[in-house]
């Protein structure tokens, strides 16, 4: 009876560790509840310049915001992973496969010409939702705190998959605090959220969900066209907010997936 | 000399004076002719008019059952003064921001005015005076008629307000631009202010 006693305590205790009930599923990471500053906390030589559209103060203020725990795909979507989700549901694939197949030995590249809809249809479909903007940022951050880039400071061009030609296989670059590759690189991904230059200001502190309706879908992280000698510059940064047409397909974007904690 | 002579000085001397005294007049007259000189705007009205309707947002009541009354009125008082498409750069409104806070168009900007006018109690902006030699205090107030048409005014400001909800006195230093359009409305506005600080006292404790 005492054993019993003892292994029920056990079990309790073991319960309520932090992340001990919320194993994550394959392919993803738990990124835990708590606060995190989104947006651009620091100041760039642009902001004293007048003459630069004045639309891209979107990244400012930075917000105190509280995210409960959700789960974040490791990696973007694959070609391999897309076209499992086109043969389960006969959706088109992507206009630049050939003749409708992946490529040989294209398979781990992150899938992309991939439109908003198309994208919320393949989470769904693997019973996940793409994440809101502040989802995708504060795991873009891992853990680190007010820093531009997933791995610090530094615009470190060998840190993210700049440049090249294209779409890289997805996992190729060391992953941040989070165990997340290319939140910053390889191609822009879709988030949940309508974009709107004027959020920030009045902006939900507690899992803000984006504007209720928009033009344009938010899109975050680096693409490959980012990369230059200097590096990637804030293009590729945590906190740079890009939008695209829910409607587009194109070549630098394409998504992972989140899921909610229940 | 003889009376003739001085006959013919004296008329030439009345002669001079009268000629003196009409040049005199025609002069005067010329002068009361000319079209006053053109007022400009009153920059030290327009920048008192400001600081005043910021002043007077928290000058309104709580009611005896609990109701906030007078603060739409404050608030549209200062909204008046700008343009729908007003571009507004301010300081952080809450303590869980960082950086400027870029507001477009008055629906945005009214909701930071709403704002301050029910999180602070005792807005107390001053123009900040400068004083030099005999000048004992003058406010400074910058202008400059804009290429495209209106008025830009700067000056300086120190900010004191009390936090409605910790009851903390603040002073801040700063700066206010404002760019008004050729109707006299507000089109651009900017206040810049340094970091916040809690005043106290010089032994230390909290006013």
């Amino acid at each position: 009876m005492k054993r019993i006693i003892a292994l029920t305590i056990l079990c309790y205790v073991y319960a309520a560790l932090p992340g001990a009930a919320q194993t994550a599923p394959d392919g993803m990471e738990l990124i835990p509840d708590g606060e995190f500053w989104m947006g651009r906390s620091h100041t760039l030589w642009r902001d004293g310049q007048d003459s630069v559209p004045r639309a891209k103060m979107d990244d400012r203020p930075a917000n105190l915001v509280h995210l409960d725990a959700f789960y974040m795909d490791k990696t973007e979507v694959t070609n391999s992973d897309y076209a499992a989700f086109l043969e389960a549901t006969g959706t088109e694939p992507p206009w630049h496969w050939h003749f409708g197949e992946i490529r040989e030995g294209l398979e781990t590249q992150a899938v992309f010409n991939v439109n908003w809809y198309e994208a919320d249809a393949f989470c769904s479909a693997a019973g996940k939702r793409l994440p809101t903007e502040a989802e995708w940022e504060k795991a873009a951050r891992g853990g680190l705190d007010r820093q531009p880039f997933p791995w610090g400071w530094k615009d470190d061009y060998e840190s993210g998959a700049f440049g090249g030609t294209g779409a890289h296989a997805v996992g190729e670059h060391p992953p941040n605090g989070y165990g997340l590759h290319d939140m910053s690189a390889n191609v822009l991904e879709w988030t949940n959220d309508w974009y709107d230059p004027t959020y920030y200001p009045f902006m939900p502190k507690v899992n803000p969900q984006g504007p209720e309706d928009g033009l344009y879908k938010s899109t975050r992280g680096g693409a490959w066209t980012v990369g230059g000698r200097g590096g990637a510059g804030e293009r590729a940064s945590n906190f740079y907010r890009n939008f695209s047409d829910p409607e587009l397909r194109g070549l630098t974007i394409g998504f992972r997936c989140a899921m909610s904690v229940d | 000399m003889n009376s003739k002579g001085s006959g013919r000085m004296g008329r030439l001397t009345v002669l001079t004076v009268f000629t003196l005294l009409a040049a005199v007049a025609v002069q005067a007259q010329d002068a009361s002719e000319e079209p006053p000189a053109e007022s400009g705007p009153d920059i030290l009205q327009m920048a008192v008019e400001w600081v005043d309707r910021l002043n007077d947002l928290d000058e309104w009541t709580i009611s005896l059952d609990g109701r906030e009354t007078g603060v739409e009125e404050r608030v549209d008082s200062l909204m008046e003064l700008f343009t729908p498409d007003v571009l507004a750069q301010v300081p952080p409104h809450d303590e869980k921001q960082i950086g400027p806070v870029l507001l477009r168009g008055s629906e945005q900007l009214r909701l930071w005015v709403d704002k301050v006018a029910r999180s602070q109690v005792q807005i107390d902006y001053k123009l900040q005076l400068q004083t030099q030699s005999e000048f004992e205090g003058e406010p400074m107030i910058y202008s400059k008629q804009l290429p495209w048409g209106g008025l830009g005014l700067s000056f300086r400001v120190n900010a004191n307000y009390i936090s409605r909800q910790d009851r903390t006195s603040y002073l801040e230093y700063g700066a206010v631009f404002l760019q008004y359009n050729e109707e006299g409305k507000i089109q651009r506005l900017r206040l810049l202010l340094s970091e916040k600080s809690e005043v106290v006292d010089s032994a230390g404790d909290q006013i």
